[in-house]
Parts: C-alpha cells; structure tokens; sequence
C-alpha cells in the first residue's frame, strides 16, 4: 500500500520549542502526531442501534458503557461522537472493510475517514492549560473524565478530543484544517514549551 | 502639590524601601520604591500637576488611589509599545520606567492649550451643537462652517495618542469553568472563597491588584485576634494550598454576560519592562461560573464647589491609603472638607503616620461627640456647618475659603475664613462599586440613608457581599460574604461547612452622609466640577435640564459627563443628584444609566488574542506544496487556498489562464478540486430521501453511475447543484460546490432531523476524506488508459457519468466520467493522503501527451464558455428555468420546492435569463456590469440584466460573459451594450446562446 | 450564552447555528398547495417572549435541538433533542 502523507509531517520536526526547557521537576508538554490505520465512522439508527453496539462490542472485544464513554485497547478505541454515531480508531488498516462486512447488514452505516483526520497528541501537565487557550469547554477530570470523548470546536473547526488519560489527549482534527490548527496550538504552547516527540501510543 | 515620603512604622506596607528604583517621567528621573505605583512615587516626589483637563487644559493633579482615577492619565512606554491613557494609580512601578503627561504642549505646567480657558461658556455642554455654526446665507450653508471647526476640533479633542507601530506583545485567550467566582479581593472576597473553598467548590477569586487584601492591607482592625493585614496574608496562602482553587492577580473583572459567562483580563507582564520570550502581556479570560460572588467594594465620592479640581485636592480615603500603603502625606498642611463620619477616620489614620491635619470641615448641621472628640485628639479646627465655597492657587491649592452653609438653600455664604493649605481632602459619601450587577439589567435601587445606588434583583446566580451591597464596616462585611459564600454554595448542591463567623474588632464608623453633593454660591462665579475627566461642570448639567435634556441617559450624551475612559466612577452619582435637584425631583425617580461592559479600559490587543495576521483558519488541499513550488498564484476561495493560475515567467494571469485553457481543450491538463464539497450518504432510505432533495428524478439511478442534480430551497429558487455517484445499493457520494458544501450538508441534517425523522439516512462529511483531481480534454482517457489498472477505461465499458473504481501505482481510486469543462474529462479521487503520490502519478502518465496543470481562473474560463452555471449564476435570485435548467425540475414527485417553484412570480415573462454575450468591439467585459439597449455611455438608460461571469475566451478568439437578461431566451441575437458607470466601462456585445462551445456536448460523449 | 445539549452537556453558543423557529411543520410530500407551502416558507409568529427554536450543533454532536428560550431575558427554558433519538419519538413507540 502506498504511504500515506499527512500534511503535519513537515510541519511537526522533534526538538524542543518555545520557552527554554524546564531543569526543575514540572515536566514539558509533549506533542506528537500521526495518520490513522484506520479510522471509520459508523451509524446506527434507533431500531438498529442495540444490535450494532453488540456486533461492535464482538469486533471489538470493547465494552460499550453508553453515553461519552470512549473504551480503547491495544487494537481499537471507540469514540461516540453523537446519538447512534461512533468514531472508531483501529491499529490495522483493512479495518474498514472488516466493519463493512459486519455493520451493513447488521442495517447501520459505515463511512472510511481515515483519510479525514490526523491526530495529535499533546501531553503534560500543561496539556489542559495550553488546550483550554482555544477550546471552550471544562477541562476539569469531573467534567471531561479519562476515557471519554468530546466533539468541540476550535476556531469554529470541529475538532473530536478523546481523553485518554488525565494529562493526555488526543485530538483529531480534520485533515484540511490541520496546518492553521497547528499554527495556533504551536503559538499557544510556546509559551510552556514543548517538545515534539515520535509518536508513541 | 506638596506630596513626600515617609517612614514612620506601619506606614508603606506595600513597599520595599530596600529596592530602589528610577523611572522616567516627562523626561525628568525620579526614583521610587518596589511596590510604589506610578502615582504613589509621583507624590512622594512632590509632583504636583500631573497634566490638563480635556476640554479646559485645566492643571490637574492626583484624585485618588485606584482605578476611578480621574486627572492622572499617562502615556506609558514608548515606540511600539506606547500606550496612551493609562492611570497613574494602576501602573506598578518598574525599574527604567518610562511615562508621560498628556493633552499638554510644551508641558502639564506650561501649556499653550490653556488658551481654551479664555473661550469660557463658548465650551460649555453640546457646544458643537451650538457654538460653532455660521449663518444660514446664501452659500454659507451652517453644517458647511461646522466642517471647518470640525476638523480643527478634533485634532484639540482626545487625550492620549496611540502608537501607529504594530504592537510587538502576544495576548492570549484562555477559558475557565468553576463553581464559585469571587470577583475582589478584599475582606469580602477572601473569607468568601476560602468558605467556598473549604466546602469543596472549585472556585477563582480575581483580584485587579498584584497582591490580594483590599481594605485590609495596613489595617491594624482585628479578625480572630488577629491584626487585619495579617489575617488577609494568612487567608491568601491557606486558599493558594487548595488544589481547588486559582487566584489570579493583576485581574480585572470586566464583564457579566448572559449565563453566568464573566470576562476578565489578566496583566500578565505590564509590571515588567517588557513581557518575558513567549510570555503574554495580558491574558484575556472568559469564565463560565455557575455561582459568583461579587465584592468589589465601594468608591468614594468628592464634594462639588468652586474651584475643586485644583492640583492638590484628593479624595479623603486616597489619602489614607497612600499614607498606609505606600508612605506618602499629600501635603504639609492639610484640611479637609466632608460630609460624613469616614474622613474622620481617614485623618486619624493620616495624624498617626505624622500629617499635619489643620482644619476639617464639616457640611452638616451637628456630628456627634465621637467625631468631635478624634478632631481634637488630632489637634484639627473643626468648623461644623460651614462649607468651602472656593480655592486660591495657581498650579496648585493655596488656600481655601470657608462660610457658613444653609442647608434649606443650599448655598454658602459669602466665606469667613481664608485658610491656607497645600492640599485639601475631600469626601462625598460612598459609591458601592454594582457594575457588574448592572450590565445585563438590573435596576439599581436607590438607597436614602446610604445617598447611593445598591444593586438591584439579581437576575442571574450571583450573591453581593461588603461594601458593593451596601455592607460597610468590617464586620458587616465579613459576615455578609459569608452568607454570599453559604447562598452561592447552596445554589449549586454544595453543603456549606459549618464554620463559626469569625470575630471582629473594629472601630464601626457610620458611611452615611448628609444629602449634600453640591456647594453654590448666591453669586455664580468660577468652575464647579462634576466630571474632572471630561470636564462637565454642574452649570453644564443645569444647561442640559434648561435645555430640555433632562433624562439621564440624554444628561450623560449631552454633556459627555460619566463618558470618559474613568466613565463617572467618581461622578456619576453627584450628577445625578444635581439634575434632579434641577428637576425637583428625587434621585430614584431619576435613576441612573445602565452600565455597560467593560469595567474599565480594556486595550484592543487582549480581545483580539491570537486572532490577528491570518483571521480565519486556512484550508489546505493535500497538492497546497506541489502548486506553491510550481509558482501558483493562491488565493482564498472561502477558507481554502487555491491556484489561480500557475503563472509561467513574464506572464500575466490573462496569459496564463488562456495558455492553460487552451492547453486542455487541445490535448489534456489537470485540476486540483479537492475542495469540492463531498458528502457520504448511506442508509435504506438514502434513495428515497436524494429523490425528495433534488428536482430531478433519483430513484432510479443506477449503481455505478453518476447524475447531475439540482437542489431547490423550500421557496422554489435554486439552491444548489453538483453531481451524486451511486456506489452502492445504499450508498451514494453526494459532490457539492466548494462555497456551499456546509450550507447543502446543514439543510439535509435539518431535513433528516426536524422534517423526516423516520428516513433512516446517515450523513458523513468526507469533504477532507478525498482528495480529487479533475483530468480533462481530448486526450484525458488516453492518460488514464496508461496509468489505470483494474477497471476497463473504454468508451463502451466506462460511459459518460459512469463510475468505476480501480488503482493508480497501487493507489485505490474512484472515478467518475464527468465534465464541467465540456471537454472528454474524469474526476479522479483517491485517500486525501494519497493525493500527492496521485497527483505525481497522473503528472508523469500525462507527459507524452504534455499534460499542463491549470487553475481555477482556466477552469472558470472552460466552464463558461461551455455555459455551464456556477456561483454567480446561483446567486439565491434565480430559479432553474431562469438558468434553462427547467427540465430538470420533475413535475412526477414532491420534492423541496416542488410547490413553490411554480409560483406565478418565478414564471412569468420579463424575468432575467440566462444568455451568452459576445464582445463586438474587443472590449474586455466586466463581472457585475449591467446589460443594457443604450450605446451612449452616459445616458445608459434601463438596466435589462447584469453580467455574471465573465473571461477571454481562447475557444473563441474574443472577450465572453454569461448575463442574466430581461427575457434573455428571446433575444438571442440581438446587439446590446453592457456598461458599468462604477468603473467607466461601455462596450458592444451580441447576445448568444450561453453555450458557446460545443453545445451539442460530442467532445465529453465522445 | 449557554445551551445545555442533550447529548453534550452544556455548550457555548458558537458551537451552535440558529435553524429558526421551531413550531413548524412542513406540509406534507403529497399536499401540493400553495398556500400550505407559502405559509410554511414565510410566516412566523416572533413572539416578545417565550420562543420554541430550533438550534444545531455543528461544532458538536452535529444533532438538531429544539430549545425554549426567551426573547426578552434570553434565558433558556428547555432543550429538547430533535432527530430519529428524540424522546419524543421514543414515548409514540
């Protein structure tokens, strides 16, 4: 398969920016980014929606708690962006045709982004500081717990922030959108410092 | 003013009188403590006029301690970081400070401005209504004269000038979300949010000074035993130790809007020289609280008489504080002049820090035998019942002269003493500080025994404490917050901790002053001052009454008074009280104008955050970097960056769309339209539910093939079109124009959400999914025949609108046969991130063919000429049948619009449609021109259409415009000018058929 | 202004657009009438008060919901999800 080029690979080199590193004991913001294997968006409509939830609990061996819950393992993280919509995330790249197959005639929908979006991962316990600069919503642990998943905007650009730990986000952003994205989280983590890493899941 | 510094114990509490510092001011060096303000270190210094009166260029000096500072108005900073207008009392003082005096030439001592003072009543309230007109004759027109004054006018008006240099500082936006806001910093606030804290809230306490303590600071007042000033140290650090709780300094609390959302900005480096790297000079925040606790405390009011805006004349409190906080006595020889208990404790705390108090005057009638007894502890005159009807001194107070005071007519008798003074303190009464409770609606209540506005109903969830509810005295205070802090709490389901009230030792004095706002004299003579800032006197709030502006919000507009940047802080309330006395009214049946955010001055820079250079995000297509380094001009199409055209050396872009047009209708060339709007659309009723969103006919639309639709608002115009390729049983790809893929994606989600709810359809944007290239000419198969592979590229196996999918080097892709060009052309899509690898791949497979990259103005330019509509054309005023698009509106099926397109309106005769128009004279014709009969270019006569798009045409050989004519169908033929008075165009043209190339449509069948 | 969405919780209004009043119903496919249509595209009641519309969370969970507001205070009254998950279609179930 051809490699997939993401339009943040030239923009996103590893080293240190903004303001100089910190020697004492608080720890820089991390920022990586990267493309997905496989990223899909399936649709349940209310007569159908239990079904699909359990044909993707199988596929996914994830268990699916209901409202903003976003349960991830090592092969799949399951974002619910919306009544009866999902955002899933897969470490393998035929993901999308294995959801087809399955969710189709199970009478849901399933739609290929993976193309859509790129990812960003900032992390730190700056995350929360440099994120709430441009994004309205509570970042607080009682607000936005672990594991869960917000759809926000940023700029008036949707944006899905999955929360994977408490100093840790993922942010997918669309792929048009994500140079001018990058521009003003740079911008807003100079001021911490930060530090562009491989990424690592 | 005879300001100085001193050291005796408990005095500048604020200051470290270890560090030095020198600034700048006016161009002379003085030196002041850390901890000092601009002001503090100014009076230490003996300066005494600070600068002139806006209007007047009256000398004025120091008023207050705090941010209702009217007269100390400074230009900080210089070249790209000057900042015109910023108070005295606000800026902390820095090491290599640097300031100036403004609306002063040469200087605040000489001021050749001063001259105004000569034009006396010429000046007074509304004057550029009245003074400067001229008589209505003959030419002489009066609004003519007032041009001429204008502009002199107001190159003389404002007070500071801003920095033309762009401002080098960052300023930063941040959101905030918490259960509490505790808005001030003082008593109030502290115990407020440290019960809230201690309750488990997660709470912000703003503070607009660097330190927290208010009223506490340098208070020897007990709480719990222990002295005010440290209880307030201790309470701070307890409050810090909470994980739940922010306390941000230096902030101001601007605005309260609808929701409990409040606005504040924080300064986060305008006490340093300059900001650190990467650090912002102000942070603007936007908090969402859902309980707020406002404790912003009270302003002290002056006196209004004759010559009171003297340098030298201060705010009785001011004075206090600067003598606590920043060891500093206003003058040597002090008197005061007041009409309530709160001066006296001003000058007892003064007469301890060793100030000379000489004389106190006292308005009212009798004042009690405590009052009497601190005068005299402090060896002051007391003259009760007299009142200051003037002040001598030239650039500073002298002397004050003092009569008896008739409290039924108000008026002063004639004076009886002359006493001198360098500095006379003056004290009104108190202004709770409600401007925030105000801002969104409610009406302040007057209150009589306080002579002062107290917030009305709270009309969102916030609770009041201290002095801003009209709580004063520290034990009032406390226990107000802490019935605040305990109402918030139990507003939003958290249990208060039963904590004892805390005990307080204090002096109680009495705020409540006698109704006493105004001294006149029998005579009329000299300046009384209402609004220092803007220079309103009390003559000129009468003049407004006689004038018949007598309610206050016409009293504010016509005389300016409560306008300027302190916006009345310290004079809202006496003007109030002098118009109604105008009236013969009293002042709650006047009332007070609404406030309105912000709270004070906020610098442009701090709302705007990082939005300025680029102001809106930027949309990329996966090729943005292949068409920048082949020399594209781009340009924004909405948010996406586009080519225009990709200019070759020497060309202009005429040249370079005509060559690359050209190059596709000869053999082949390329075109970026991944911004195309793309929608996915999948669902059993996604058939069904396409079939009742365009006009044409969708229910039959085979698999694998692609269909042109148009889309009809609920009002019969046209809305939109694109093309819809079928990829499945239940699944389409839905392509609509790059300017309406958000506007088409919404109204299906409304139609699937509020209209037909039981449809079962889902609705992806895959705009970004997909990159697409548009591959276009007559040797566009014989390209894709040598790169394609798992699909048969054949004229019988691929027909036109048919779709296919297949691989390029490996690369899954869709194509679809469609033109928008006229010419044989496919619309190639591939994985966004493939699209380079695409891109290069088509590029390379096009070479034997000299396959020419072209952009939008070349796309524009096939399009038209093969009359295919577009934007101009959907321009929300036209229908289908207008555009000759009337086959496509089914009469077999409902659909949006399907009623109302037949609407008499959008079918009668002389409606505007669509035609081509040739040039006649080799005239370039113009977008936007309108078409008309007349060849004379300046009587044009009746407008018949308009043109829409318009191009050279390399087909053709000539300049071409698609038009919107009167009954253009009819009119094929016929000779007609088209003309645009805005930018003197008129040319000859020939109306046409809109399909100038091709009509028959061979070349994309073929 | 805040709008609490169902599904989201409660949002800043810019994560929303305005989809207008939220008291009409579109005639039916089958009824061609002009006036019905007419009716449906132009007229509306503007109350000085209490006002059923209609908001979209674009910048959220893309639903449609019909919130009470009021035009005078803009308090909102009540939100309610509109769409194929309304709980209104749940109680005709």
């Amino acid at each position: 398969m051809v490699e997939k080029t993401s339009p943040l690979d030239k923009l996103l080199k590893t080293g240190h920016y903004g303001k100089p590193e910190n020697t004492g004991e608080q720890a820089d913001l991390k920022i990586s980014h990267r493309t997905c294997e496989s990223l899909v968006q399936v649709t349940a409509w209310p007569k159908t929606g239990k079904g699909i939830a359990t044909t993707l609990e199988k596929m996914t061996h994830l268990s699916l708690q209901g409202g903003d819950a976003s349960p991830a393992n090592e092969d799949f993280t399951i974002m619910p962006t919306g009544p009866g919509q999902y955002l899933i995330e897969a470490q393998s790249g035929d993901a999308t045709g294995r959801f087809q197959k399955k969710i189709i005639p199970a009478k849901g929908a399933v739609t290929d982004l993976t193309h859509a979006r790129v990812v960003i991962r900032i992390s730190g316990d700056q995350a929360v500081w440099v994120l709430a600069k441009g994004i309205a919503i509570d970042f607080s642990l009682q607000a936005f717990p672990v594991a869960t998943s917000r759809n926000t905007a940023h700029h008036q650009i949707s944006l899905t922030i999955h929360r994977v730990n408490e100093n840790t986000f993922d942010l997918f952003v669309f792929t048009s959108l994500a140079c001018s994205f990058w521009h003003w989280l740079d911008r807003a983590a100079k001021e911490v410092g930060y530090e562009i890493v491989r990424n690592v899941k | 003013m005879s300001g100085y510094r001193i050291s005796s114990p408990d005095t500048g509490v604020r200051i470290d009188p270890t560090k030095l510092l020198n600034f700048s001011f006016n161009g002379r060096t003085y030196s002041g403590f850390e901890g000092d303000t601009l002001a503090s270190a100014l009076l230490a210094n003996g300066v005494g006029v600070l600068g002139r009166s806006f209007k007047y260029h009256r000398p004025r000096g120091l008023f207050s301690a705090g941010l209702e500072e009217p007269n100390a108005l400074v230009t900080l900073r210089q070249g790209r970081r000057s900042e015109p207008n910023i108070k005295a009392t606000e800026i902390e003082l820095y090491d290599g400070l640097i300031a100036k005096s403004q609306n002063c030439w040469p200087s605040p001592k000489f001021d050749l401005m001063a001259i105004n003072q000569l034009a006396g009543n010429a000046l007074s309230a509304g004057f550029y209504y009245k003074t400067f007109m001229g008589p209505n004759v003959f030419f002489n027109k009066t609004t003519e004269v007032w041009w001429q004054f204008e502009k002199i006018i107001r190159r003389a008006a404002g007070l500071g000038k801003a920095s033309l240099e762009a401002d080098p500082d960052i300023y930063e936006r941040m959101h905030a979300w918490c259960d509490v806001l505790v808005v001030g910093g003082g008593p109030a606030g502290l115990i407020a949010g440290e019960r809230a804290a201690e309750a488990g809230a997660k709470v912000i306490l703003c503070e607009q000074m660097a330190e927290t303590g208010g009223s506490l600071v340098g208070s020897k007042d007990l709480i719990d035993g222990m002295e005010g000033d440290e209880w307030a140290k201790a309470c701070i650090e307890r409050l810090k130790d909470h994980e739940n709780v922010r306390i941000l300094t230096r902030t101001t609390v601007q605005s309260y809007y609808d929701d409990n959302l409040l606005h504040a900005i924080e300064r986060v480096a305008d006490h340093k020289i300059k900001p650190d790297a990467f650090e912002p000079r102000q942070r603007s925040w936007k908090i969402r609280a859902k309980s707020v606790i406002i404790a912003t405390g009270a302003f002290e009011r002056p006196l209004v008489f004759s010559g009171n805006d003297r340098p030298g004349i201060m705010l009785a409190d001011a004075a206090r504080r600067y003598a606590v906080e920043y060891g500093v006595l206003p003058g040597k020889l002090i008197s005061i002049f007041t009409n309530n208990d709160t001066a006296y404790h001003a000058a007892r705390t003064m007469a301890d820090c060793g100030a000379n108090i000489k004389t106190i005057i006292d308005v009212r009638q009798q004042v009690s035998g405590e009052i009497r007894a601190i005068a005299a502890s402090i060896g002051a005159e007391l003259l009760v019942g007299d009142a200051v009807s003037r002040t001598s001194g030239l650039q500073k107070i002298s002397a004050i002269h003092v009569g008896h005071f008739n409290a039924d007519s108000k008026l002063v008798a004639p004076s009886t003493h002359r006493i001198e003074t360098d500095c006379l303190l003056v004290s009104g009464g108190w202004s709770p500080a409600i401007h925030l409770t105000s801002q969104f609606g409610g009406t302040p209540i007057w209150d009589e025994g306080l002579q002062a506005f107290l917030p009305g109903k709270a009309l969102q969830n916030w609770y009041g404490a201290g002095a801003m509810a009209g709580k004063f005295g520290l034990a009032n205070t406390l226990l107000s917050a802490t019935d605040a802090a305990k109402s918030a709490l139990k507003s939003i389901g958290i249990k208060p901790k039963k904590l004892k009230p805390p005990i307080v030792n204090s002096e109680e004095i009495s705020v409540q002053p006698a109704a006493v706002y105004e001294i006149r004299r029998a005579i009329k003579k000299g300046k009384s001052f209402v609004d220092l800032q803007h220079d309103v006197t009390s003559e000129d709030v009468r003049l407004a009454h006689r004038e018949g502006f007598i309610s206050v919000e016409h009293l504010k507009r016509y005389t300016t008074l409560g306008m300027a940047t302190d916006q009345g802080k310290t004079s809202n309330v006496t003007g109030l009280a002098i118009m109604a006395e105008a009236r013969g009214e009293a002042i709650e049946d006047v009332g007070t104008t609404r406030f309105r955010p912000p709270f004070t001055p906020v610098t442009l820079g701090a709302i705007a955050g990082e939005n300025y250079g680029h102001l809106k995000p930027y949309r990329l297509s996966p090729m943005n970097d292949w068409h920048i380094a082949r020399g594209a001009n781009m340009y924004a199409n909405g948010l996406w960056m586009r080519p225009e055209t990709y200019n070759q050396s020497g060309e202009t872009v005429e040249q370079a769309y005509i060559r690359e047009a050209g190059a596709v209708r000869k053999s082949v060339g390329l075109v970026d339209v991944s911004t195309l709007g793309k929608i996915d659309v999948q669902g059993p009723d996604a058939g069904e539910f396409l079939n009742r969103i365009y006009s044409n006919g969708f229910a039959k639309l085979p698999i694998g093939k692609a269909r042109y639709g148009l889309m009809l608002r609920e009002d019969g115009f046209l809305f939109d079109d694109g093309t819809t390729w079928r990829l499945d049983e239940n699944h389409y790809l839905m392509t609509t124009t790059t300017a309406k893929a958000g506007p088409v994606m919404e109204h299906m989600e409304y139609h699937l959400d509020v209209v037909w709810p039981e449809l079962k359809v889902s609705l992806v944007s895959v705009t970004d999914q997909w990159a697409g290239i548009a591959l276009a000419g007559p040797n566009s198969r014989k390209v894709l025949e040598a790169c394609v592979s798992g699909t048969d590229m054949s004229d019988k196996a691929f027909p036109f609108m048919g779709v296919r999918d297949g691989e390029i080097t490996d690369i899954p892709i869709k194509i679809a046969r469609l033109s928008f060009s006229g010419e044989m052309a496919f619309e190639v899509f591939c994985g966004a991130m493939h699209g380079q690898a695409l891109w290069d791949a088509l590029m390379d497979a096009g070479k034997a063919f000299d396959i020419t990259p072209y952009g939008l103005e070349a796309l524009s330019t096939l399009r038209i000429e093969k009359g295919h509509v577009a934007g101009p054309e959907l321009n929300g005023r036209t229908n289908a049948n207008d555009l000759g698009l009337g086959g496509m509106v089914s009469t077999k099926k409902p659909f949006i619009g399907s009623v109302l397109v037949h609407r008499e309106a959008l079918n009668e005769t002389g409606r505007k449609q669509l035609v081509g128009l040739r040039s006649l004279d080799g005239q370039k014709i113009l977008g936007g021109s309108h078409i008309v009969a007349s060849a004379d270019q300046a009587q044009p006569g009746e407008s018949l259409g308009h043109t829409t798009s318009a191009c050279f045409s390399p087909e053709l050989n000539c300049y071409i415009s698609l038009g919107l004519l009167k009954d253009g169908r009819a009119r094929i033929g016929e000779k007609l000018h088209v003309t645009s008075p805005v930018r003197g165009t008129h040319g000859a043209v020939e109306v046409v058929s809109p399909h100038m190339v091709d009509p028959d449509g061979r070349r994309m069948h073929g | 202004m805040l709008i609490d969405c169902p599904w989201c919780g409660p949002r800043s209004v810019e994560e929303f657009s305005y989809r207008g009043d939220g008291t009409l119903k579109r005639p039916a496919l089958s009824d061609n009438s002009m006036n019905a249509a007419s009716a449906y595209v132009y007229n509306r009641e503007n109350p000085a008060g209490d006002h059923m519309e209609i908001w979209h969370h674009g910048n959220g969970c893309r639903s449609h919901i019909l919130v009470k507001r009021n035009t005078l205070t803009h308090k909102i009254l009540s939100c309610e999800l509109l769409g194929p998950y309304s709980p209104k279609r749940k109680k005709k179930k």
